[in-house]
């Protein structure tokens, strides 16, 4: 197993996760595809990602416990992440309490700073050209590494 | 249990070299081992002080490589850096003090390639690892040329003796594959060596083997003879290593074969010579260091010179050259003194080189100024023997001796700390010219060998002595303006006496140290190089920092010109092996080339205001 090898969480790392699923509604939704990129310092770790596909090459409760242990601990970044950690709740049958950062709120609490009347954008397309993000966001490793890249720019900005 | 990874979007460009040797499997590997990193500006990507595991490629925006202050190299999308701190020394113990940083312009995007898939994909295609490692030579080449890095520079030394070698694993040519396949597991071996029935050696490598049995069903019976690679790289076993790495990179292969007195020895594989490149420390000297009588020593000093030709050939910038001579002369000076002074001696006395010598600035072999400053009340009847030996060995190595008789044979520069505050009570307080020479090059000294503090001891008491004497400093800086420097009407010069020469030491360098030497003086200062003292200088206030900048750069500019003047001299007949480069300190203006007639023209013109400033600042004009 290539990534247990981290079980003692590092505090400086977090892990981006972003899952598809078959429908929007957590409460139906069947999970397809989770994508786990480990974020240290400012590099992203996509040489190392975790990438599965439950139920059909890894049993359900597999997958979870292989995506609970590529977690170990670390705080969450996601693109609409209540929505991944549910699916991922659900796979592990597990809470998942690591600490959670939206990267779509991050970007409002931004936006609305400087643009006062108009709504903000918060479509991962809009986000990923006004940010001037060098990825393309499809399927979920994309949208992964999308909110990774994202959060680098966002938190770095505000140092 | 990992799926292929999707390619790390965005897309890593194949298109660029070296990347595009890569095959479809290769860079499929290579995409899904790709780490991304974002930086915001004025980030700090990779210091000298932070080893890196990878190899950073840029993808979106500029990287500035900073020296120092300075930047020293701009890096776009595409290009790649960060081997060096890969496959180079750590930070740790290297002498050069301004930090190499790599730092973002403006907001970055790289891809890294971390170390061990760089390495499979090294190994598993040779001229993708051959232009990496190409990358990594033209790397180290530029790295010679800084100042800064005294340490990559030994590099450049460093002999296929000091690598490991592998031991030559001979088959005869009657062998079958599997026979040969065997002597590999055996020994452990990448490779074996085919003697053919003429007597031509042959190799035939792992990879071959491969090939062979694998993609084109060879069967494993079959004679090696006819299969195995003839006409063999070699290399002499007091070859550079550098060549070394010139020839892999240029026939795109692992290993060269190492002769000896035209036998073969061994052979040198890529990653060897990467061992020894990337752990140098040692390297600087080492003959030098192992040498056991002063034959040994004679030999490592005749090769300077050869040394000193590849440097400027490769086309080292000159203030490196005069800090690896100056290492490397005092190296020797510190062995033949260890070697012929008895053991009281060595614990009891400093050896000092002075002048050039002790600024660091010699760049080929130059006259001996060096003297030998004794403990109070040690006294050692040997002492003449040894003082007389050492001068007599110097001047075989090559260093002529000094017209002036600053010699450790003369006794007048062999004496008890005593002695010499005496000498320099006389030099201060009654100065005649001797005197006011015998100052400025003791001021310059420079302590190799032996117990430093005691010259320490003697320079604290020269300037305890130095009152703000006005008068003193008048006479000391006055030689700074004792020759002409034509300037002004240069231009003019140049057309009508093209052929005439130029003393370029008197009319520019001497002006320059002497100058330099009595501002620092005046200011106490402890450093000996002219360009330290001129940075220290600014760095206090006593030249303005223009003044100082450009009175380096001609420092600079004046001393390639003076080197080139004679490295680029033909040589006269066979040289035998004690072949000089004697330095001829006469520059032809119309023998160079138009870039450096301009720049010697300037650089005149600003000795030239060098000198009134010194005049000015010292009234020598009243």
């Amino acid at each position: 197993m290539a990534h247990s090898d981290h079980i003692d969480a590092d505090r400086r790392e977090h892990v981006a996760v972003h899952c598809e699923a078959t429908s929007f509604d957590p409460e139906s939704a069947r999970p397809l595809t989770f994508a786990a990129i480990r974020i240290r310092g400012p590099r992203i770790l996509t040489g190392s990602a975790l990438l599965l596909y439950p139920g059909s090459d890894t049993g359900m409760a597999e997958a979870g416990d292989l995506l609970h242990a590529f977690i170990g601990g670390r705080p969450l970044v996601g693109y609409y992440l209540d929505f991944s950690v549910a699916m991922a709740e659900r796979l592990t049958g597990r809470p998942l309490p690591e600490e959670r950062t939206e990267v779509s709120s991050l970007y409002y609490d931004r936006k609305i700073r400087s643009l006062s009347k108009q709504a903000v954008d918060l479509r991962l397309d809009s986000l990923v050209h006004d940010l001037d993000l060098p990825v393309r966001p499809d399927g979920a490793f994309g949208i992964a590494l999308t909110a990774a890249m994202a959060w680098l720019r966002l938190t770095q900005d505000g140092r | 249990m990992q799926h292929a990874m999707p390619t790390a979007s965005p897309d890593f460009d194949f298109g660029r070299p070296p990347f595009d040797l890569l095959t479809d499997g290769q860079r499929t590997a290579l995409a899904g081992a790709l780490d991304i990193a974002l930086y915001p500006r004025d980030a700090v990507l990779l210091s000298r002080e932070e080893p890196t595991d990878a190899m950073f490629v840029v993808l979106r925006g500029t990287v500035q490589e900073r020296r120092g202050g300075e930047v020293a190299a701009v890096h776009g999308p595409g290009d790649r850096f960060g081997l060096q701190a890969l496959y180079g020394a750590a930070g740790a113990g290297a002498g050069g003090s301004t930090a190499r940083r790599f730092v973002a312009a403006e907001e970055c995007a790289c891809h890294l390639i971390p170390r061990p898939a760089l390495e499979v994909l090294a190994a598993e295609n040779p001229e993708f690892g051959a232009a990496i490692i190409g990358d990594f030579a033209q790397r180290m080449r530029d790295l010679a040329a800084l100042r800064s890095n005294r340490e990559m520079a030994a590099l450049t030394m460093a002999r296929i003796r000091q690598a490991y070698l592998h031991p030559p694993l001979f088959v005869d040519a009657a062998a079958s594959l599997r026979d040969a396949a065997e002597a590999m597991r055996q020994n452990r071996a990448s490779s074996v060596l085919v003697r053919g029935v003429d007597g031509a050696v042959g190799i035939l490598t792992g990879t071959d083997l491969r090939d062979l049995v694998v993609l084109d069903s060879r069967p494993v019976s079959e004679p090696v003879g006819p299969l195995a690679r003839y006409g063999l790289l070699t290399l002499d076993r007091d070859d550079l290593l550098f060549n070394a790495l010139v020839l892999m990179t240029k026939h795109a292969v692992r290993r060269v074969v190492v002769t000896e007195n035209g036998a073969i020895v061994g052979l040198l594989g890529q990653s060897d010579l990467l061992a020894v490149l990337s752990n140098h420390s040692q390297v600087i000297g080492l003959q030098v260091e192992h040498a056991t009588d002063p034959a040994d020593l004679r030999r490592a000093s005749r090769s300077i010179v050869e040394l000193i030709r590849t440097l400027h050939a490769t086309g080292v910038k000159v203030s490196f050259i005069a800090d690896l001579v100056t290492e490397l002369n005092r190296r020797i000076f510190r062995k033949l003194f260890e070697l012929l002074a008895p053991p009281d001696l060595l614990a009891n006395s400093c050896l000092i080189v002075m002048g050039s010598e002790g600024r660091g600035e010699q760049l080929l072999k130059t006259d001996q100024d060096n003297g030998l400053i004794l403990r109070d009340g040690f006294d050692c009847p040997a002492l003449p023997r040894f003082a007389a030996d050492f001068t007599r060995h110097l001047v075989e190595f090559g260093y002529p001796p000094c017209p002036g008789n600053i010699m450790v044979s003369n006794p007048d520069w062999t004496r008890p700390l005593a002695g010499y505050k005496d000498a320099l009570f006389n030099w201060v307080h009654r100065p005649d010219e001797a005197a006011q020479m015998n100052l400025a090059i003791f001021y310059d000294a420079a302590p190799v060998a032996g117990d430093a503090t005691l010259l320490a001891e003697a320079k604290d008491y020269l300037l305890s002595r130095l009152q703000d004497n006005q008068m003193f400093f008048t006479q000391f800086a006055r030689p700074a303006l004792s020759f002409d420097t034509p300037s002004g009407l240069f231009a003019a010069l140049f057309e009508r006496r093209r052929a005439e020469a130029v003393d370029i030491k008197k009319a520019g360098i001497f002006p320059i140290v002497h100058g330099v030497r009595a501002l620092a003086l005046e200011k106490h200062r402890a450093e000996t190089n002219t360009v330290e003292r001129i940075q220290v200088l600014a760095e206090l206030g006593a030249l303005d920092r223009k003044m100082a900048a450009d009175l380096v750069e001609a420092f600079t500019i004046l001393s390639t010109i003076r080197l080139k003047a004679r490295v680029d001299l033909p040589d006269d007949g066979p040289e035998g092996e004690g072949a000089e480069l004697a330095i001829d300190n006469l520059v032809h203006p119309d023998r160079l080339g138009k870039l450096d007639r301009d720049q010697f023209k300037d650089c005149l013109a600003l000795v030239k205001s060098f000198k009134e400033l010194i005049a000015h600042h010292f009234r020598l004009n009243h």
